[in-house]
């Protein structure tokens, strides 16, 4: 009885401080680039460091587990933070955060990809349900981060080459966390920009054309890519 | 009777609102692995999953069912042919396993590859070789239709269709698919009038002495992967769990498989080079290959069995027939359900 007392007690005093802290939305933009162009799906044919030539058709990847840290300690942790960031869908790009009001936001922090446990969590809806084509079949487990394109280069069939960056069991867990500094936040919106030009400086077309299982490849691929996502300077 | 009883009650709660299904444990058994809380199971969830299970709309060309190679009868998996085949008659890579007391596993396919069952249909859905569909497709041909809309609407109290539902729905079907009356739970649960004879219960003895290490009563499967000793087929080289874990310690590792309603399973092994009960018992006892990832269980100690030993183990393994599985009308083609709407 004391016990049941105390937990309502610890309720009302929880669900008080959530009343008084009011909170702001704030906006996350992801941006994409290759190199200083803005980047779009099958527009363009794009200049890679090795002079090959590619377009890219299909580019879509997960973010999770975003976190804002503040220095005033009013940080914000989003609750079932999944959200499948497709540049085919434009507004899949921006993302809602309800953080505290006068929080002062010194980090940015969140997951490329999908962690295990929800890898292991059977059939998800949302941003997570299997139909949004980042899900693997003959094996469990979500495709983090997915690209799609052509380049004359690859020697396959269409001149195609494809990566699906996915594993949630080591040595092959994917999954990246990402932490991203921010300073002189002048409004509530912040961009981060996604630039994915450094890829095809860190593989070969010719000789890499295609990861569609976790490995090593998909690994080190996965570890470029977390490099690729940096505030937007002013 | 039941299936006349619970007709009626579906029929009265229709579109108000669902009717739980109470999971059965039998006793001393563990406890199963699947989240009923996630998911629980309601009587319109497992119809609507029957429904799906039964329909060749999850395939590229409304063919092949889950049921194409997973039939009732024979332990709802696919007899007669060692290599499963599905959509324009094109053959598979393995044998397709035996489906009953999903909700106790904890990985499903031949190497494991699979750690939920909710997303175990998605394989054979997305597999070239057998349904050759996609779920945003399925999904969007079962919005079209008006007889799964009103399932739906049933099952989840909201007619729009999801991936996510759809594998929910086909889980609460699959989680049903009990076998634990054959003659030797009766025999186990200490049924009056039921009893072994003298060569199943010698056979019993043999069995447990040499197989139930793996096959662990009472499921029948210890939930591992082990290499048999199996001699590679060249035409197939498949290694099994090595192929998606790229690690060599696991290589010819396959699910070790339930026994229950063995009998009617057959071909038997991931590739169904065995048509008979006797060859499989017969690969134990003479043809083990030994290689590096052979089972611990069956290095250095060959299973020495007499040709009457081994006729009792097969008798014994006759005893896990479960004909109240294998024929329950709950889990047939959903008949009277297409004629209703």
């Amino acid at each position: 009885m004391k016990t049941r007392n105390t937990l309502l007690l610890l309720l009302l005093l929880v669900f008080k401080c959530a009343h008084t802290q009011s909170s702001k939305n704030m906006k996350l933009i992801i941006q994409p680039y290759f190199g200083d162009l803005k980047f779009k799906l099958n527009e363009n044919y794009y200049q890679t460091a090795k002079n090959d030539s590619i377009q890219i058709e299909t580019l879509k990847f997960y973010i999770s587990g975003i976190e804002v840290l503040s220095s005033n300690k009013l940080g914000w942790k989003e609750k079932n933070s999944y959200h499948l960031i497709d540049f085919e869908n434009e507004s899949s790009q921006t993302i809602s955060l309800n953080v505290p009001e006068n929080s002062l936001v010194t980090q940015l922090k969140f997951n490329i990809g999908i962690d295990s446990i929800t890898n292991n969590g059977g059939a998800l809806g949302g941003d997570l349900d299997p139909v949004n084509g980042m899900y693997w079949a003959w094996q469990s487990g979500y495709i983090n981060f997915k690209m799609e394109g052509t380049s004359p280069v690859c020697e396959t069939r269409k001149h195609q080459f494809q990566f699906h960056l996915g594993g949630f069991k080591q040595p092959f867990y994917c999954m990246q966390p990402i932490t991203i500094p921010i300073s002189d936040l002048v409004s509530d919106t912040i961009q981060i920009n996604f630039n994915i030009a450094p890829i095809f400086k860190n593989i070969s077309l010719k000789e890499t054309h295609s990861i569609m299982i976790p490995c090593k490849e998909a690994m080190n691929l996965s570890k470029v890519v977390a490099q690729l996502f940096s505030i937007h300077a002013l | 009777m039941y299936v006349l009883l619970t007709g009626i009650v579906s029929l009265a709660f229709i579109s108000k609102e669902t009717t739980p299904i109470i999971f059965k444990i039998p006793q001393n058994w563990p406890k199963p692995n699947y989240d009923f809380i996630k998911n629980p199971i309601t009587e319109q969830g497992f119809q609507l999953g029957r429904n799906l299970f039964y329909d060749p709309i999850l395939s590229r060309d409304n063919t092949i069912s889950c049921a194409s190679c997973h039939l009732q009868a024979t332990g709802f998996t696919h007899t007669d042919h060692d290599l499963s085949h599905g959509i324009d008659g094109k053959i598979g890579q393995r044998n397709s396993l035996a489906l009953m007391n999903l909700a106790w596993q904890k990985n499903f396919m031949w190497d494991g590859g699979i750690t939920n069952l909710e997303v175990q249909p998605l394989a054979p859905i997305t597999n070239h070789l057998e349904m050759d569909e996609s779920l945003e497709h399925v999904v969007k041909k079962l919005n079209a239709s008006v007889y799964y809309k009103t399932l739906f609407k049933n099952a989840f109290q909201d007619s729009l269709i999801t991936g996510q539902k759809t594998l929910l729905a086909l889980s609460q079907f699959l989680v049903q698919l009990n076998s634990f009356n054959s003659k030797y739970d009766k025999v186990t649960r200490k049924e009056k009038g039921v009893t072994f004879t003298e060569q199943e219960k010698r056979g019993l003895i043999i069995f447990r002495k040499n197989c139930a290490n793996c096959h662990k009563e009472p499921l029948f499967t210890s939930e591992t992967f082990e290499n048999i000793g199996l001699k590679v087929d060249t035409t197939l080289t498949d290694l099994g769990k090595m192929t998606l874990t790229k690690n060599p310690n696991d290589s010819l590792k396959f699910k070790i498989p339930t026994l229950r309603n063995i009998q009617f399973t057959f071909p038997y092994m991931h590739d169904g080079r065995f048509k008979k009960l006797s060859e499989v018992i017969n690969h134990y006892v003479s043809n083990v290959q030994n290689s590096k990832t052979l089972s611990d269980k069956l290095k250095g100690k060959p299973i020495l069995l007499s040709h009457e030993e081994k006729i009792d183990v097969v008798v014994f393994l006759l005893t896990l027939t479960d004909t109240e599985f294998l024929f329950n009308k709950r889990f047939t083609y959903p008949i009277e359900q297409k004629n209703t709407y």
